[in-house]
């Protein structure tokens, strides 16, 4: 096998090959990492990588391996990291100036699973400003670009994460998601990228945004990966008072299933309608062909709230849980600081010049509908307004197991196209948001590849902890439109 | 949002005064439109009935678990403290807050 394919396979058929030694850690480490140099020129996917520690670890598994030592699940596995969760001894910079120096004094939790499932961290994403954005464009360390064309943006928030797995650097990565910083640049990237449950996955160690939708969630190229990361990371934790202690089921058993019989899938009433590129609606249909041909039935179901409502519910709540949230970045104890005569200039300079444009918009939204004379009008409003959501969603899934949306109103577009325009750039996230609102799983996956080239992506919904369920559906659809394919290395389809 | 265009600046000064955050001029005038636009968008929500909603009803979610309120030791905190912008003896130093005509110490 020449050194080169070996940035094509998954995460578990890296680790069948050091079972069965065809190649060694090492040998997979270094190829990744003289990529990532190459390629890093361009795409800018990553704000630190981790050349050294990689590769001292690399020859750490090495060894183990030699003496015999059981192997993790992820064993010797590369893996990219978003720069909000953090790392120990490792800078964690958020993707802002305000963090641009902070090195971790410990690890999140996800990060000691993978690490204990034998993964090596070989680089730590670009991304949005404190997660807020939808391009990687808003990032404190220049924007990375989408490795299909580099002519257009990744997708955010964690657009560094899903470029990394599209472009080879990594089989998998995570992200984090709050209003679709994980589905939005996966659909860009082609990839298949996973927001789970509401406190499926411990967040301790991720870098708060917005406390009641924030999930940690995996990026992939195969949906065997999706299950393997997906079992790792999902590992109970008490030090996230959200995260549940229910029994995790065995995510690789809801795979390679043949049928869908007695299976329900929904589908958006009036989709066809909605205004949407038409690569995306006949990649909507054709993944519900598909799922039909596999036996399952197919219902219509409604979300007009969630369509319409969903953005400003979403652009009330999550920026006032954001301003409270960065209230603690205030150059005392940790960050950006300037030096400032008295103490509220020190937080009146530190917070300005630390943090950039987009996070500036959203904590002066987020102090403004806490204010006390506005709280009513727009706080409590939208938070009830949640509630409609949830209601909606419990009625469609009264009807169907898992529903097929779009993933994304667009494909990936230009770089710059709406960085001056907030309110347009906040539709990328039309269809993504009130899956958070709700609290629900939810998968984006590549459906088909467009006339120009780029991905095209579609959105499956799961009912609360129904990750079985979507992996189910996925599974079929995986089985004939093929799993995600690398971008770089001129092997594009 | 109500009022002149003058009126919303002052509101922004103001939350941004409540947020701590310094604005130059240039920001302020950026910010002032876009804000003006969000807020249009976020007042839709007002269309819809919302009487008898009980807005932060938790029927869906887990009880939160209780945890023993313990002491676990960690021993990294000078690493904390080297990253502070200004530590002095094991603490976090900031400019004077009392005013007074005390001499420093």
């Amino acid at each position: 096998m020449k050194n080169s394919e070996f940035l094509k396979l998954s995460a578990l058929e890296l680790v069948e090959g050091y079972k069965k030694g065809d190649f060694t850690v090492s040998d997979v480490i270094e190829t990744a990492l003289e990529h990532i140099e190459v390629n890093e020129r361009n795409l800018n996917a990553l704000i630190t990588p981790l050349y050294e520690e990689a590769r001292s670890r690399s020859w750490m598994l090495d060894a183990a391996l030699a003496r015999g030592e059981e192997l993790g699940s992820l064993f010797g596995v590369p893996v990219v990291v978003k720069d909000n969760i953090t790392v120990d001894g490792v800078r964690t910079t958020c993707g802002s100036r305000m963090l641009e120096n902070w090195i971790s004094p410990y690890s999140a939790h996800v990060v000691e699973c993978l690490e204990r499932a034998g993964a090596v961290i070989i680089g730590k994403a670009n991304m949005d400003e404190f997660a807020m954005g939808s391009s990687t464009e808003f990032s404190a360390f220049g924007p990375a670009l989408n490795p299909w064309d580099l002519s257009r943006v990744p997708g955010g928030s964690s657009g560094g994460s899903a470029a990394s797995v599209a472009a080879g650097y990594a089989p998998i990565a995570l992200g984090s998601d709050t209003g679709g910083s994980i589905r939005q640049p996966a659909a860009f990237c082609g990839v298949y990228g996973l927001k789970p449950t509401y406190g499926l996955v411990s967040r301790f160690g991720l870098i708060a945004f917005a406390s009641s939708l924030d999930q940690i969630g995996p990026f992939a190229r195969s949906l065997k990966d999706v299950a393997a990361i997906l079992q790792v990371i999902s590992e109970p934790d008490a030090r996230d008072a959200t995260c549940t202690r229910k029994e995790r089921p065995n995510y690789a058993e809801f795979l390679n299933v043949t049928s869908l019989e007695g299976f329900k899938v929904g589908y958006l009433a009036g989709y066809e309608s909605l205004e949407i590129d038409d690569e995306i609606k006949r990649a909507i249909s054709q993944t519900i062909e598909i799922c039909k041909e596999a036996g399952a039935e197919i219902v219509e179901v409604d979300l007009p709230i969630s369509t319409r409502y969903g953005l400003p519910c979403y652009y009330t709540i999550a920026p006032a849980e954001a301003s409270s949230n960065l209230a603690r970045f205030d150059g005392v104890q940790y960050g950006f600081s300037v030096v400032a005569d008295d103490l509220k200039e020190l937080y009146l300079k530190s917070r300005g010049s630390g943090f950039g444009p987009e996070v500036k918009r959203r904590i002066l939204i987020g102090t403004f509908v806490l204010g006390s004379s506005r709280y009513d009008a727009y706080y409590l409003q939208a938070q009830k307004v949640r509630q409609l959501i949830i209601r909606e969603f419990n009625a469609a899934f009264s009807k169907a197991d898992v529903l097929i949306t779009p993933a994304t109103p667009t494909l990936p577009f230009k770089r710059g196209e709406k960085l001056t325009d907030p309110v347009k750039a906040y539709m990328a996230d039309l269809f993504t948001i009130p899956v958070n609102l709700a609290g629900l799983p939810a998968l984006s996956m590549r459906a088909s590849m467009s006339q120009s080239g780029l991905p095209v992506g579609v959105q499956l919904i799961g009912k609360k902890f129904g990750e079985g369920d979507i992996l189910k559906a996925a599974s079929v659809i995986e089985q004939v439109v093929g799993p995600a394919a690398t971008a770089l290395g001129g092997d594009r389809k | 949002m109500s009022g002149t265009s003058d009126g919303l600046v002052e509101e922004i000064r103001r939350v941004a005064k409540l947020a701590m955050l310094e604005l130059n001029e240039d920001e302020m005038k950026h910010i002032g439109t876009q804000f003006k636009n969000i807020l249009d968008q976020l007042q839709k929500l007002s269309e819809l009935d919302t009487k008898d909603i009980n807005p932060f009803s938790l029927e869906d979610m887990e009880p939160m678990p209780w945890r023993k309120d313990e002491v676990v030791a960690w021993n990294r905190y000078s690493e904390v403290l080297s990253q502070a912008p200004v530590s002095e003896e094991g603490y976090f130093k900031v400019p004077r807050i009392v005013e007074g005509d005390h001499d420093e110490k």
